[in-house]
């Protein structure tokens, strides 16, 4: 505000119209606290598990440009700008690993995405309440199973006297082979194995949503002759559509993200083509080999890409639906 | 029972077991020390009652350097991964009798810090970035760069000052007698960094062999199959009794164990050839031994799920006769699967034994198979450069190389844990009222399988089978019973001549294409390891790929070629620089 203006008069004024405001404002926040401390509280502990590990640890990030010593410490290792990006970038398996990311997050988006909506959807329309409190439990129960234990049953189920193992090959009519030893298999098996897991429990967000539509819109739609389906189509999707639309762009931030644990106890030397992604890399390289610095840099890449995904998916959002995080 | 040799060792055994009688017999391959065995023989009697110091004190050159038991209280931390092998039945290696009596004879605290063996790499790194570092390291191999480069970053330090000083009388003397070891441990600037852990010699390098189910072999009428052809033979045989053929643990497994690539004279990877390095998955014989591999794995003879098998469940596959052969280790999968078989039921019919490195023509000498190196760098006890009462920590790693020592590790207390006869024969067991025999080393190593504490890395590590003494004769360790008194005689059987005989035809091979362990430069190591690091990826993937049928043996020049463009020449000729170095080219 007024940035031609040399008065001291008018100078004067405006920083004071500053002050006020803000000093409304911390009044204003100040009062907020008092009369909502309860909720401030609750929301303390989650402030502070930001804080300590996800802003303090950012001060580790320099050891990606750095030939990181463990004796020497962090602050004392010797800077080395881009080495270990560079590297990264030229290593032979860079290609690969970044494909194979891409690819299992880009599925896991195209099918697991949506299908707890679809669950959802489906399960709003069971009038039985009984029968729909039973489904859901039963359905969000495996979420609560630990990956390690999960994978332990797919290897059983997949191995080449495994259930699945036998099924498969009974339905191709070929030998029963172990079907994690398939690469054509893997994403397979990943997928619908973490849509199993996830379902029940990532719906329960779009139940939430759906029960929080105004029912008038309904009533509306039924005097307009509108079916179950037609119902299904222009009411409660377009109600849950906001809801859809941040958990996308969170899952566009998480696109470079695919979690260490199961492609680990999932892949082999058989299936490495498609199951190697950045995270193996990384804990192969890094926790293993002890090159600190140099998974640290491939790691920072992938934040790096993750979050100009994440920008990109927001800045899109809102420019076409109004619905953003930012 | 009493006349079972298996239960009595001798005290030429016993000196065996004594770093300095053993190793005599290694020092040119023939007994030239006769020294040796002369000089350990009178301390056997007085065993167990001896402390450090009276050997210690004799061969100490320095007046000034105290002796042991310590008289100032010291506590001495070890970091050490903890050995599968005691999973489950101490939770921390301060618990083993051994330790204990290793605290009560130096008169110090002696504290192991142990981690699970899975998580050893990261937790090693996490140590030393906590700056909070202990004593001692038992083995810095997670350490990038390995020993030397730890010296260099002052995470360690040289223990060659301490020996010159005299704190190390024991490791000094050993060097003295061996001077071999002395070459091996040696850094290229001329330092001791260790405590180092020898791994022994000849059957003692090599532990794990081929395993084959005796029954089956029998009802098809077959032979301990020696060459591949044989090979084949036996497992379409047991392909047709029901049975998995071979179940290797995984494709690394299939490699490092060789149970059949060695037939090629070759490994994977990197081998020599009369002084030449070379690289095996680049060689045209590799391609007859993959398109070998793939027709026992399309024709299901080799274990359809083996890439996504672990030691469990093979073990578990092993345990209830499913499988035909495998690849096993003695003190190990050789037995611990059939002795649960026979515990449970005497009649059983399933009998595994070893089987020998298979060659391609029958009656031919291998010249490369499974084995050990005798010292491996970046093993055994390192003094960290944090250690607080440096000399008394020498003294008391040191301890571990004493004739006391080296026979506690084995065999316990004499009195308590075994007796001398009259012949001078190590008896390690009582009779009971009821005729059976008790050993009386179990409160030694509860469960710890035959060697008990030797394989607490020190020395001798891997001692879990026989060693060979100067004389040739051979010592047997104590095994645990179990309760059952019928599946007792069975398994001494096994121990006394199925092992032994598996040990030695896992031996039967000379070593002359094995490349052997090398001092390389820190810089050259890196170089090296940066090279094979994508390269072993990239030969695993693709051996993997051709055993399966998943990529076409036709394009395994493109895959050879491939190994060439990722610079294997380059890591081959570090490799051969030191190689011709060592041949005193």
């Amino acid at each position: 505000m007024a940035k031609t203006s040399t008065s001291p008069g008018t100078k004067a004024k405006s920083e004071s119209v500053l002050m006020v405001r803000l000093k409304d404002h911390f009044k204003m926040i100040r009062r907020d606290i008092h009369v909502n401390k309860h909720i401030y509280l609750i929301a303390l502990p989650m402030i502070i598990y930001y804080i300590i590990f996800k802003y303090v640890p950012m001060y580790g990030i320099q050891i990606a440009f750095k030939d990181y010593n463990l004796i020497k410490g962090i602050s004392a290792s010797p800077w080395v700008g881009f080495k270990h990006f560079i590297k990264f970038v030229n290593s032979y398996y860079f290609v690969r690993v970044v494909k194979n990311t891409f690819m299992i997050s880009f599925y896991g988006t195209l099918f697991a995405f949506p299908a707890p909506i679809i669950f959802a959807l489906l399960l709003n329309e069971i009038r039985s309440t009984k029968f729909r409190r039973t489904v859901q439990t039963i359905t969000y129960m495996p979420h609560f199973v630990s990956t390690v234990v999960v994978c332990g049953m797919i290897h059983m189920f997949c191995a080449s006297d495994g259930f699945l193992g036998v099924a498969v090959a009974n339905l191709l009519g070929t030998e029963a082979k172990n079907l994690l030893m398939n690469p054509k298999y893997f994403r397979t098996i990943y997928i619908l194995s973490d849509i199993w897991k996830n379902i029940g429990w990532n719906s329960i967000l779009y139940i939430a949503a759906i029960l929080g539509i105004d029912q008038a819109q309904y009533e509306a739609a039924v005097i307009d002759g509108a079916g179950k389906f037609a119902q299904a189509i222009y009411v409660t999707i377009p109600g849950i559509m906001p809801t859809v639309i941040i958990k996308l762009i969170f899952r566009m931030g998480e696109m470079m993200d695919v979690g260490f644990e199961k492609v680990f106890l999932l892949y082999n030397e058989a299936t490495w083509q498609v199951s190697d992604v950045i995270s193996t890399y990384t804990y192969r390289e890094g926790l293993l080999n002890m090159n600190y610095s140099y998974s640290s840099a491939v790691s920072l890449f992938n934040t790096v890409i993750n979050f100009v995904l994440l920008w990109t998916t927001n800045f899109i959002s809102r420019k076409v639906s109004e619905t953003s995080l930012f | 029972m009493s006349n079972s040799t298996w239960k009595r060792i001798s005290s030429a055994g016993l000196s065996a077991v004594i770093l300095a009688g053993l190793l005599a017999g290694c020092n040119s391959g023939t007994n030239t020390s006769s020294s040796s065995p002369s000089s350990t023989a009178p301390s056997n009697s007085s065993s167990g009652s001896a402390g450090g110091s009276s050997s210690a004190s004799s061969e100490a050159p320095s007046q000034a350097v105290p002796t042991l038991p310590l008289s100032e209280p010291v506590t001495v931390t070890i970091f050490s991964n903890f050995n599968a092998k005691f999973v489950g039945k101490v939770e921390n290696y301060n618990d083993i009798p051994f330790v204990k009596w290793w605290s009560e004879q130096t008169g110090a605290t002696i504290d192991f810090q142990t981690v699970a063996n899975e998580v050893w790499n990261e937790q090693f790194g996490l140590k030393i970035a906590s700056k909070d570092l202990p004593d001692v390291f038992n083995g810095v191999g997670p350490y990038t760069g390995g020993d030397l480069q730890a010296l260099k970053d002052g995470v360690i330090v040289s223990l060659t000052p301490y020996m010159e000083q005299g704190y190390m009388p024991h490791l000094s003397k050993f060097y003295e007698t061996f001077p071999r070891y002395a070459d091996m441990a040696r850094t290229s600037d001329g330092d001791y960094l260790n405590v180092p852990n020898i791994r022994g010699y000849g059957e003692n390098l090599n532990s794990n062999g081929l395993v084959v189910r005796k029954d089956l072999l029998d009802q098809a009428g077959l032979e301990v199959p020696t060459t591949i052809e044989e090979w084949d033979a036996a497992l379409r045989a047991f392909k047709t009794m029901g049975v998995i053929p071979f179940s290797p643990r995984d494709n690394k497994w299939l490699n490092t164990n060789m149970p059949f690539i060695s037939a090629w004279n070759m490994t994977y990877f990197e081998y020599q050839d009369n002084g030449t390095v070379k690289y095996g998955a680049t060689q045209p014989e590799f391609k007859e031994y993959l398109q070998l591999m793939h027709t026992w794995y399309d024709e299901g003879l080799l274990d359809p799920d083996y890439l996504t098998s672990d030691t469990k469940t093979i073990t578990a596959k092993v345990s209830a006769g499913l499988v035909g052969s495998y690849v096993g280790a003695a003190g190990g999968n050789l037995q611990n699967p059939w002795y649960a078989i026979v515990e449970e039921n005497v009649d059983s019919p399933i009998e595994y034994i070893g089987a020998p490195v298979p060659t391609l023509e029958k009656g031919a000498t291998p010249k490369i198979g499974p084995r050990y190196d005798e010292y491996t760098a970046n093993n055994g006890f390192y003094m960290s450069s944090k250690c607080a009462n440096p000399e008394a920590v020498a003294m008391v790693l040191d301890y571990m190389y004493s004739e006391e020592a080296n026979r506690a590790l084995f065999f316990g207390v004499e009195g308590t844990h075994y007796n001398l006869t009259s012949d001078g024969l190590v008896d390690a067991y009582e009779k009971q009222a009821d005729g059976s025999y008790k050993s009386m080393g179990d409160s030694w190593k509860p469960g710890f399988g035959d060697a008990g504490p030797g394989y607490l890395v020190g020395i001798l590590d891997y001692a879990n089978k026989t060693i060979l003494d100067p004389t040739g004769s051979k010592v047997a360790v104590p095994m645990p019973l179990g309760d059952n008194p019928d599946a007792l005689a069975l398994k001494k059987r096994h121990i006394d001549e199925v092992r032994q005989e598996a040990l030695s035809l896992w031996a039967s091979f000379e070593a002359v294409n094995r490349v052997p362990a090398l001092n390389y430069s820190v810089e050259d190591a890196q170089a090296r390891a940066d090279i094979y690091k994508d390269i072993e990826t990239y030969v695993y993937e693709g051996v993997t790929q051709f055993i399966m049928g998943q990529r076409d043996l036709d394009t395994f020049d493109a895959f050879a070629a491939e190994i060439q463009a990722m610079g294997v020449d380059k890591a081959m000729a570090i490799t051969q620089k030191y190689l011709d170095a060592q041949n005193g080219k």
